[in-house]
């Protein structure tokens, strides 16, 4: 017999859960490794060791159950006998695990090399980390077994690593960290997500409410009539039943709801406005609104200068001319901030002009082509 | 090391000096990183932690999705670090986690595929104009 | 003597040698200053300089230069052309996050916005961007769907704002002047632009 029957028939003698003892036997005669099957979250602990065995486990997972059969080396009796002893010993470390419930700390590995490095790190998820946080202050035992298979794991990888295995304590640390992350999502800390689900809910809402805006400004402009009004109306109810869910705690019904209003109303103004050209023209009410438009562009044009300049291999003589320039924009925007201090914005926007018409020079200078 | 007789010692040093200056020259890193551009560097906890900060590769994911699924869908900002992603919420399936989870997309428990940048990285979208303008000569880095 | 002259010239070549290796490699578009060199750009993540090479996965993840094999150039960004790779149905990213199958809204309204000087006016078509994003990416949070209420500054995008939430970070940087500036202004057009009842 194997060194894991062996153990484990040393155990059954002094096995404190006799409940599990059946549930244990099975688990020998099982060839499944645990960490093939996909999280049963809703598992209690004392379905736990059921998802040990490959015969009991529910069929939900057979394509996993068949895969974890292949990869553990063979059907059911010959898998021990056949199964190398970091194999066995990992299967044996898990039942250790589940048999005694260890709650024993893991430490990162003494020996360097040989991917200790991570694993020390993987030992700080167990142990010290805010997921490790999360699954020590969780009330669901199912959580707490899971940390301890990834403890078992995590310990079966350091064996590899000091044995000289570097890939496999790399897989045996990955199938640890694995076994984490099922542990934390059974320890279910909530409070996280609902605030995400809340802010993306408002965020939609407000879109679908801009859009229902848009929606009444085009069925006016284009006179769309009222069958384009009432789809609006609809949709607004719809919007208002959702609101109502949500406001009833029902989030994701309400969010549905929200993105069946949302599709709708991106349908109705697509057909709308489909083929359309719209043109938006330059209208300033008065000369001071212009001016500070003048202003953002010349700030454009530095900025664009800037841009373009970086790389260094412009040549001496080409760097004074832009120099040249610049220092001449410059002063005709002083002139022009000048101007528009004693109000006479006519004359600054023209200065502003001229100044981004020097800029416009030192970026040609540097290569960039603008029309005019 | 025996030197022969009629080789000037002055000469050898400064032709061993020239030649480690010059492969030192050659083997300097260049300033620009060449990275991809729109690989976001995010590196809010990963360091604090430990773990090297994570490279996002924009263009890998956009042979795959459109820009809807995780900036609409997902709920993703259009921000370097906007999103306060941590790994609890990747394990519980928001953000990074809705695809990456063995599933749609390889598992989280592979943490190096993502924890794969150079120590020291600050936050920030490689190659953006925006860190172009505002660290002139350095290509986004 | 000789050993004296042959140690100083190489170790002079050996100096000049690196300078000479980097001019040469200046091909004929560096006037496109900011365009990379081919040799270095899309580099694979081991050589990127950003990917820690020390990284035992780094060399597990593809080199962009393989995957752009495949997609049409362009000259900037990702030096991809990602509207025309997905026009031509060179990629078919997915639209939707639960249906795989499911197809983009797509509309197609141009807005044309009249710019001041002698750049041509700009044409923002929802064609190509709602080929990707979804109306709520970028309505109202970036722009207001309504005329007049966003008054857009270049300086703004350069910064990050407006347009270049995206373009200059993910989308075709702004370098690309043509790409948006695309309508050129007519006599006609200055003479009698169509302009909207406020």
């Amino acid at each position: 017999m194997s060194e894991s029957v062996i153990r484990s028939s040393a155990l059954l003698s002094s096995a404190r859960h006799h409940r599990l003892v059946p549930a244990l036997l099975a688990a020998l005669l099982a060839s499944g490794c645990a960490s093939t099957t996909d999280a049963r979250q809703d598992q209690s602990a004392t379905a736990a060791p059921v998802t040990e065995t490959a015969a009991v486990t529910p069929d939900a997972e057979p394509a996993s159950q068949s895969s974890a059969t292949r990869s553990k080396g063979g059907p059911v009796g010959s898998s021990s006998l056949r199964s190398s002893p970091l194999e066995s010993a990992s299967l044996g470390a898990s039942l250790l695990a589940i048999l005694e419930e260890t709650n024993d700390p893991v430490t990162p590995p003494e020996k360097a090399g040989n991917g200790a490095a991570h694993l020390a790190f993987i030992a700080r998820l167990i142990e010290e980390s805010s997921a490790a946080q999360q699954v020590s202050d969780s009330s669901n035992p199912a959580a707490h077994l899971r940390r301890n298979e990834a403890r078992a794991y995590y310990r079966s990888a350091v064996a590899a690593s000091e044995a000289g295995d570097a890939e496999r304590a790399d897989e045996l640390g990955k199938k640890a960290t694995k076994m984490m992350f099922m542990a934390v999502r059974l320890a279910e800390a909530d409070e996280v997500i609902e605030v995400k689900h809340e802010r993306d809910y408002r965020r939609r809402l407000e879109s679908v409410n801009a859009l229902l805006d848009a929606h009444e400004r085009v069925g006016a402009e284009d006179e769309l009539g009222t069958s384009f009004s009432q789809t609006r109306e609809v949709i607004r109810q719809q919007v208002a039943r959702a609101e109502t869910l949500h406001q009833q705690d029902q989030l994701d019904q309400a969010r549905e709801r929200l993105d069946a209003a949302y599709v709708a109303l991106k349908l109705s103004i697509q057909a709308a406005r489909e083929g359309q050209t719209r043109i938006r023209s330059l209208d300033f009410a008065t000369k001071e609104e212009e001016y500070q438009h003048e202003l953002t562009r010349n700030d454009t044009h530095q900025k664009l200068v800037g841009l373009f300049m970086q790389d260094s291999d412009t040549s001496e003589g080409m760097k004074r001319m832009i120099d040249n320039f610049l220092g001449k924009a410059r002063e005709l925007r002083q002139q022009a901030e000048n101007q528009a201090d004693d109000g006479n914005h006519e004359a600054a926007v023209d200065s502003l002009n001229e100044s981004t018409g020097q800029l416009v020079r030192a970026l040609r200078t540097v290569g960039i082509f603008i029309p005019g | 090391m025996s030197v022969p007789k009629w080789v000037n010692p002055k000469a050898l040093h400064a032709g061993l000096l020239a030649s480690v200056m010059c492969a030192a020259l050659v083997m300097l890193p260049g300033s620009k990183a060449w990275a991809e551009y729109g690989d976001v560097v995010i590196n809010n906890y990963s360091e604090d932690s430990d773990m090297r900060p994570v490279v996002f590769p924009h263009w890998f994911h956009r042979i795959r999705f459109r820009c809807k699924v995780c900036h609409g869908d997902l709920g993703f900002e259009f921000q370097a670090g906007g999103n306060d992603i941590n790994m609890l919420k990747i394990i519980d399936g928001e953000y990074c986690g809705a695809c990456h989870n063995g599933n749609i997309a390889w598992g989280v428990e592979n943490c190096e595929l993502c924890h794969s940048g150079k120590p020291g990285l600050e936050t920030h979208v490689h190659g953006s104009t925006l860190k172009s303008l505002v660290t002139p000569g350095n290509q986004g880095q | 003597m000789m050993f004296r002259i042959a140690s100083v010239t190489l170790a002079a070549v050996m100096l000049v040698m690196p300078l000479s290796i980097s001019a040469q490699s200046k091909d004929p578009l560096s006037f496109n200053r900011l365009m990379a060199d081919p040799e270095t750009r899309n580099a694979p993540p081991l050589k990127d300089g950003i990917h820690d090479p020390d990284n035992p996965a780094t060399d597990r993840l593809q080199s962009p230069r393989e995957a752009f094999s495949a997609l049409p150039d362009a000259n900037a960004g990702n030096y991809v052309d990602w509207v025309e790779a997905l026009q031509d149905g060179l990629i078919n990213p997915r639209y939707d996050l639960q249906d795989p199958d499911m197809s983009p809204t797509v509309m197609d309204l141009d807005i044309v916005r009249e710019v001041k000087g002698s750049m041509p006016d700009v044409v923002f078509p929802h064609k190509e961007h709602t080929e990707w994003l979804d109306c709520a990416n970028c309505h109202p949070a970036i722009f207001i769907p309504q005329r007049g209420a966003n008054p857009l500054s270049m300086a703004a995008i350069l910064m990050g704002e407006q347009c270049g939430a995206c373009h200059g970070r993910v989308a075709f940087p702004v370098t690309q002047c043509r790409s948006c500036h695309s309508r050129s202004k007519t006599p006609a057009d200055e003479a009698a632009t169509q302009k909207e009842a406020q």
